[in-house]
């Protein structure tokens, strides 16, 4: 039996990773990639992705290589998906334990390479970490700027109150 | 370090996807708290949180103190609303759109507000005099109206939107207002696609009110309607539609339902072109004339008998819908309001056809069935060999549901309890399962919790009027638990349908299939744990 197809992926600050190809498919860009170029021993470039990074997100593309892929036309605006659960698994929760700076990375990098279910794990933790806490605090957390008068915040605050209770 | 934080969260959440995409997660009471973080965030945060409302009310508190509708007086004294309505500022109306165009579905159930109605004349008002042209919500694509007795909100409904593409009614509107609103709707929906509708309204006062509205529904592919509306200028007007693909009626299991006649399901030549599934109420024998006249493409069939069909006529209808029908994936008969529940000593007269695999044979033919619902009020017996060629016929079954209700309680009959591991065999994909289970056929072993041989997709079991086989819960619920895979829970029903539901009142032995069911959940839980421990070591 001849060993898995492999490629070679470079991350920004030029660091280089062989990895099997069916791995490295997790990224819908990669697979494209590939495809559309052909199978060559020429490494993959990934500008906008640092090693440290790359490597935290082909750990996780290892760990679900054998997973069912996403379907192509899933739309997370659409109904059925709408109102998903924030639940995520075991391995996961610990794979995403990390540092914010990082966890911002991580969701970048999965928006640029089309990771589906890493971004959706990315984006989930950072709904986890923003649930119960008051507008104050959220800009606290992600120093976000308060752009509204305090009128207009009481106003929307007013016109929203019927979701409180919901 | 702190710069490189904000950096990378500004870069991260200012990609828009992103943040819509960390936006569909949360509670309404989370999208309203992020909504006051800033602006940015407020646009993405209210686009989620009034994508799909549950209530009309947050939406009408922008332009009008609401407070004036729950009046006690409201409905004496319309015209203080109409005064409170002229004093309404025109910097509300922009505030109200704001709102109002970020909403995409609405399903709103009268019944579950508690606070008195807005008065009619207050929502014609507002409908009328809005700025905004004729439409309220101007992108709503999905409206799910639950209307209660004397409703006044409805003259809302035809100036909800013109891009309505789903509409689904559950309606206790009295006939005349029934009727007005289906002449508000007209011309008003041209883009609907969807319409289901449940209604008590008379169907020869209903009729052409509703067949001018339809008339101007093209676009319509899928429409459900009350049986009793099936008149000949409501089916015309269907008909006549280019890309209608469904059109059935709504389940209605009261008997009396039939008193009213207004079903006439008939095809006239040219019309229901695009037509692939049918559901309609018909005497037998006309069901059987009606498939000779439609055209062969059908895949779904569902009918609602209400006659007094002989043996011979149900296994001709059979014969006729799989001969005419090949591609048929669905096929649903429902015969059980056959007359009178009749008792048991006058039940010799009754010519009851028992249904075996005999009267099911020309189905054999229709290769990708995956539904077969037959409620017949007799047992239904079939043998292993009889599942084996099921199967083999079928192989994408998913819902067999073959008579749950026989005629009287003393039938003898049914099918063994120890057949489902061959139904399991045959079926590997069936997710419902209904049968008449015999009440003496020893159950099969249940010593083995981890069988070869398991239910990998049932979601529901049906019992129907079944005793429990032998009278043994603990016994039969064990047996079950053995063939569910682990990490499903079917759960069971055992409970009669259409005009014998009130009858078996009391003499069903539902409460022995829930003791089953609790047996069958906690044998369940060991049968997980002791899995997981396996896959611990």
């Amino acid at each position: 039996m001849s060993a898995a197809p492999q490629v070679t992926l470079e991350s920004s600050d030029g660091e280089k990773f062989k990895v099997d190809k069916e791995v490295a498919e997790r990224s819908v860009l990669i697979k494209n990639m590939i495809e559309d170029v052909g199978e060559s021993d020429n490494p993959i470039p990934l500008p906008n992705v640092n090693a440290s990074v790359l490597k935290k997100v082909l750990e996780y593309c290892e760990h679900h290589r054998g997973d069912p892929l996403p379907a192509a036309d899933a739309d997370p605006s659409n109904d059925d998906n709408r109102k998903r659960a924030t639940e995520i698994s075991d391995w996961d929760q610990k794979f995403i334990q990390v540092d914010q700076e990082m966890l911002f990375e991580i969701i970048l990098a999965a928006n640029y390479m089309d990771i589906k279910p890493l971004l959706d794990v990315g984006c989930k933790t950072v709904a986890n970490m923003i649930k119960g806490k008051t507008p104050e605090e959220i800009r606290k957390l992600f120093n976000i700027v308060n752009d509204f008068t305090p009128e207009e915040e009481a106003q929307i605050k007013k016109e929203n109150e019927w979701a409180e209770d919901r | 370090m702190r710069q490189l934080i904000r950096n990378l969260t500004d870069a991260t959440l200012s990609v828009s996807e992103i943040l819509s995409l960390v936006f569909s997660y949360g509670s309404p009471q989370t999208q309203a708290t992020r909504a006051c973080v800033c602006k940015k965030w407020s646009e993405v945060a209210l686009d989620q949180l009034w994508r799909d409302i549950e209530d009309i009310y947050p939406l009408l508190k922008l332009v009008i103190p609401l407070e004036s509708f729950y009046d006690d007086y409201y409905d004496e004294d319309v015209f203080k609303h109409e005064e409170t309505l002229v004093l309404l500022r025109d910097a509300d109306w922009p505030r109200f759109r704001q709102y109002a165009t970020r909403v995409k579905s609405i399903t709103y159930n009268e019944k579950a507000v508690e606070v008195s109605p807005p008065s009619k004349e207050g929502i014609a008002f507002i409908c009328l005099h809005h700025p905004y042209g004729n439409c309220l919500t101007p992108n709503v694509r999905t409206l799910r109206w639950t209307l209660s007795y004397g409703a006044t909100i409805t003259p809302m409904i035809p100036f909800m939107s013109q891009c309505m593409e789903e509409l689904i009614l559950e309606s206790k509107l009295e006939t005349t207002e029934t009727r007005n609103l289906f002449l508000g709707l007209t011309h008003r929906t041209p883009t609907l696609k969807r319409l289901s509708i449940e209604s008590e309204a008379s169907p020869s006062e209903i009729s052409s009110s509703l067949s001018r509205w339809i008339s101007t529904c093209l676009g319509l592919e899928n429409a459900h309607i009350p049986r009793r509306w099936q008149t000949s200028t409501v089916v015309t007007a269907f008909g006549s539609l280019p890309k209608l693909v469904e059109f059935g009626i709504q389940w209605s299991p009261t008997p009396d339902e039939y008193a009213g006649v207004g079903m006439d399901m008939e095809v006239v030549e040219g019309h229901f072109r695009s037509l692939r599934r049918l559901g309609w109420c018909s005497d037998i024998k006309e069901a059987e004339d009606l498939l000779h006249q439609t055209s062969c493409g059908l895949q779904g069939l569902a009918l609602d008998c209400p006659g007094e069909p002989s043996a011979e006529e149900v296994a001709a209808f059979i014969a006729t819908a799989a001969h005419r029908c090949p591609d048929l994936d669905s096929f649903c008969l429902n015969l059980t309001n056959l007359a009178e529940v009749v008792e048991p000593d006058e039940h010799a007269h009754l010519q009851v056809l028992a249904l075996d695999l005999e009267v099911l044979r020309p189905l054999l033919a229709c290769k990708r069935l995956r539904e077969l619902r037959i409620h017949y009020p007799s047992p239904c017996i079939l043998s292993n060999s009889d599942l084996e060629e099921m199967g083999a016929a079928w192989p994408n079954m998913e819902e067999l549901v073959l008579c749950p209700d026989p005629n009287d309680l003393q039938v003898e009959q049914g099918t063994l309890i120890s057949s489902l591991p061959h139904i399991a065999t045959a079926f590997p994909q069936i997710r419902l399962l209904g049968l008449y289970f015999d009440e003496f056929g020893p159950p099969g072993p249940a010593g083995d919790l981890l069988p070869e041989i398991q239910f990998k997709c049932l979601q529901e079991l049906d019992v129907g009027a079944s005793p429990v086989p032998n009278g043994d819960t603990a016994v039969v619920g064990l047996y079950l638990a053995s063939l569910f895979a682990a990490g499903t829970k079917p759960p069971i029903r055992a409970e009669a349908s259409g005009a014998r539901s009130n009858y078996f009142e009391g003499s069903l032995a539902t409460e022995e299939w829930k003791e089953i069911e609790r047996w069958v959940h906690q044998t369940m839980r060991v049968k997980e744990a002791f899995l997981c421990r396996l896959s611990g070591h």
